[in-house]
């Protein structure tokens, strides 16, 4: 705590954070309100306060290695409460917007999902694919003759090898992204002093409070005060994005091993398990991107930080099951001039939403459980040299 | 001789508020030989001073200066004071104002002699608003020990005239007269000095602090109260819920000030207030602990000395952080804030709370008299809008009873200024 520390000031990253409607930094007066307030900042380790100045003072190193800013989970009632008005929430997830195109991999896809201007390209790039695709199976000039199947229009084989080459690319992408997140922060808990805690068993905690939403619940159940937070549709509605998001991803897969395994071939009879499980998934994520949206235009400056970046992912997700009804409709109707665009655009969107998962606001999927496994590790090494501490101590005076 | 160009001007001035301002005002202006009528709200004068245990900067008692004060009224037949007054409006311009008063009843007249027997005989009882609503008086009263005027008031809320009147059977003096109407008062004024002072701010609003939730989270104020020789408790400083002797205490700073959801102002005297409460602490239990929650501990001048020296006497804990939660547990009060040097929470359990609430305008309360401008806060601006009428104290800005004093000197000096200028045409 004693030694000097020569600062450096970025003030390039200040202004970009600024840039981000990160609100009003200047205001802060570092009371510390807003860590008090956060239902889920660790004793020993309190955010947003920390986080506030050093956005002020440009640190923008130790802010790109802060799992902090991936522990938030953006209930607001720090802004709420912000004697001063300085949104400590924005500033957040201003953070979380500029972490996820620093540690992009590569680099400038990360900078052309912050922009609109390369809107067009982004998409132009699953159209070019697919037209390539429809191309080769003949399909590209005019749709295919009779019953509506979608197989007749894009064939598996070609769908999948422009899929799996897209969500490979964005695994690995993801990985390379978060890693360069993980060395710095982890490189800073090796510094401290601990013990060897494990590293699996922080995993399996994390693991279990994400699927049971339980930082969520804190954001609701362990507050104080009677003002409104105007987040507190979040616990349901990311829940129900979540869990669709996963149903979906179940019929996806399930349809994947069918037809390469079990020469399971669709269109599944509208009473099927996996078609029930994929359709009221689909509507699930309809409506809580509704709520999300509703909230978001309603609530304007109180819903928090509100970017291109979060309007364009939270949009893209909603086309992409809308379309994926509209499809499905059109094909039941036998309305092949709807059903076979409705079913491109699905295809376009749906690459997009997975390809580019790692620079678009998707990438908290990558970032927030990586973040959450660093700090219950640091706080577990902490604890543990605490104890050690306080058990030699107890020794020497006994 | 007279100056035939000379205009007729009252050389004279209202002075709104018979707090430490508004006597320090009347009495100078009085002994300049301006006759002086002061409008007070309360029953008695002697403002938020005469609530105190002790005062700045010397730590007496504040009675002591507020005699000297009331004697100074006594023997001065310039100063004429109403109580239970307040101005309804305000016309006119310098050296020649016109403003009326509208006086509530007291429904007790000058033959009281504070002899307590209607107390007795009283069967209703109101909140005590002197000791801040902890504690209850009958509905007839005297508002204080020390009160000026020495005179026993009915409260209208509680009494029940119609059905009762067993006071004015036990008076021997025939000092109770339960049908006094309100009155209507016309008086002229050369200039207006306005000392309306302040309110303490409402705790309850803050609503993370849980003032309200448990009785033990007290203002400033009340503590005060809490600690004066003619408190609630005699001077005794036990817990409000269950008589505890409050050992372990935390202050919170800030507590509604230099906060956007609140005041937006500093309050100017809250972090002196804090440090000369803790002394009433110290002195009463030397193993008392003492935790101050600040964001940064304001101590100008002078005072900078008075901080080091309760700083340094080892019952006093700083800790740089403001207070956001305060939970009840286990008969404890658990006051949470980041220390911020330290960059850990911290959650301290205490007895007792005191927050430091700061200071709001007493002008909020409604309408200001007509002329009158102030801020969004309240307070009373000089911008020009209101030549004659001038603000001294609380009125104006946050600030101390020494601030308050040597305002009020300022003011009848400004005061003068316009009416002798009125007067030269």
């Amino acid at each position: 705590m004693n030694q000097t520390v020569a600062i450096q000031p970025d003030l390039e990253f200040k202004r970009a954070i600024l840039g981000l409607d990160a609100g009003d930094l200047s205001g802060c007066y570092q009371c510390g309100t807003c860590s008090v307030m956060c239902p889920v900042s660790p004793d020993d380790d309190p955010f947003p306060r920390k986080e506030m100045i050093w956005t002020q003072w440009g640190l923008k190193d130790r802010l790109m290695h802060d799992p902090a800013i991936w522990l938030c989970h953006q209930c607001q009632l720090c802004s709420t409460y912000c004697p001063r008005e300085a949104k400590p929430a924005n500033v957040m997830a201003a953070l979380r917007e500029y972490s996820v195109a620093f540690h992009a991999f590569p680099r400038f896809l990360g900078e052309w999902m912050n922009k609109p201007r390369y809107l067009p390209l982004l998409l132009a790039i699953p159209v070019v694919a697919l037209m390539i695709v429809l191309a080769i199976n003949g399909t590209l000039t005019e749709f295919p003759k009779g019953e509506i199947v979608f197989r007749k229009y894009v064939p598996f084989l070609l769908l999948d090898s422009v899929f799996i080459t897209a969500v490979g690319f964005a695994l690995i992408a993801g990985m390379v992204s978060v890693a360069r997140y993980w060395r710095g922060a982890v490189a800073e808990i090796n510094s401290a002093e601990g013990t060897n805690v494990s590293l699996l068993g922080a995993a399996w905690t994390v693991l279990r409070d994400i699927l049971l939403h339980r930082e969520f619940d804190k954001c609701t159940d362990e507050r104080v005060g009677d003002r409104p937070s105007y987040k507190t549709h979040m616990p349901h509605s990311h829940m129900a994005v979540f869990f669709g998001f996963i149903g979906l991803f179940i019929t996806t897969t399930g349809l994947f091993i069918g037809i390469y395994f079990f020469d399971f071939f669709p269109p599944m009879s509208q009473t099927h398990p996996l078609k029930i499980l994929g359709n009221v998934s689909g509507a699930v994520v309809i409506v809580a991107c509704l709520v999300f949206m509703y909230r978001r235009a309603v609530d304007k400056e109180k819903a928090g930080k509100t970017t291109y970046n979060d309007w364009l992912f939270v949009t893209v997700l909603l086309l992409v099951s809308v379309t994926g009804f509209l499809a499905q409709f059109a094909r039941l109707a036998d309305a092949a001039g709807v059903a076979y665009p409705s079913y491109f655009v699905h295809l376009v969107l749906v690459f997009f939403l997975l390809a580019y998962a790692p620079y678009s606001k998707f990438a908290h999927v990558f970032y927030r459980p990586a973040a959450m496994l660093i700090a219950r590790y640091r706080g577990a090494r902490k604890r543990a040299a605490g104890d050690v501490r306080a058990a030699g101590g107890a020794g020497a005076t006994a | 001789m007279l100056d035939p160009q000379r205009r007729s001007v009252h050389r004279s001035m209202v002075v709104v508020g018979g707090g430490i301002a508004g006597i320090s005002a009347a009495v100078e202006a009085a002994e300049a030989g301006y006759e002086v009528t002061i409008v007070e709200r309360n029953p008695y004068l002697g403002g938020r001073v005469a609530q105190l245990n002790k005062y700045f900067p010397k730590l007496c008692a504040p009675t002591c200066g507020l005699e000297i004060n009331f004697q100074r009224i006594k023997k001065n037949p310039r100063i004429r004071f109403l109580t239970m007054a307040e101005v309804e409006s305000i016309s006119g311009r310098p050296g020649e104002f016109d403003i009326t008063v509208k006086q509530r009843p007291r429904y007790v007249n000058d033959r009281c002699t504070s002899c307590d027997a209607c107390t007795e005989a009283c069967t209703q009882t109101r909140p005590d608003a002197y000791n801040m609503g902890m504690g209850t008086t009958k509905a007839i009263y005297l508002p204080h020990a020390m009160a000026f005027p020495m005179k026993y008031v009915i409260d209208d809320n509680a009494c029940r005239p119609e059905a009762c009147g067993k006071c004015v059977n036990a008076c021997k003096y025939g000092a109770i007269d339960l049908a006094m109407p309100a009155r209507s008062i016309h008086l002229k004024a050369g200039a207006v000095i306005m000392a309306t002072g302040w309110d303490p701010y409402d705790a309850s609003r803050i609503d993370n602090l849980g003032f309200g939730h448990s009785p033990d989270i007290v203002t400033n104020i009340m503590m005060e109260r809490l600690t004066a020789p003619n408190g609630p408790t005699g001077g005794h400083l036990v817990r409000p819920s269950d008589g505890r002797a409050v050992k372990r205490i935390a202050f919170v700073q800030c507590a509604g000030s230099r906060d956007a959801l609140h005041l937006g102002y500093c309050s100017a005297i809250c972090c002196m207030a804090s440090l000369k409460q803790a002394s009433y602490v110290i002195e009463r239990f030397p193993d008392a602990e003492v935790t101050i929650f600040y964001i940064d501990l304001r101590a100008p001048g002078g005072y900078d000395a008075f901080s080091r020296k309760i700083q340094a006497s080892g019952n006093v804990r700083l800790i740089n952080g403001k207070v956001a939660k305060i939970v009840e547990t286990a008969g404890d009060l658990v006051v949470e804030a980041e220390d911020i040097q330290a960059q850990a929470k911290r959650r301290v359990a205490v007895d007792m709370v005191v927050l430091a609430s700061g200071m709001a305008s007493a002008l909020a309360r409604g309408k200001p008299p007509a002329n009158c401008a102030v801020d969004d806060d309240s307070f009373v601006v000089a911008d020009g809008t209101m030549p004659g009428i001038f603000a001294a104290g609380c009125a104006r800005s946050p600030g101390d009873v020494s601030a308050a004093v040597q305002d009020a000197t300022a003011a009848v000096m400004q005061a003068i200024g316009a009416i002798q200028t009125a007067a030269r045409g």
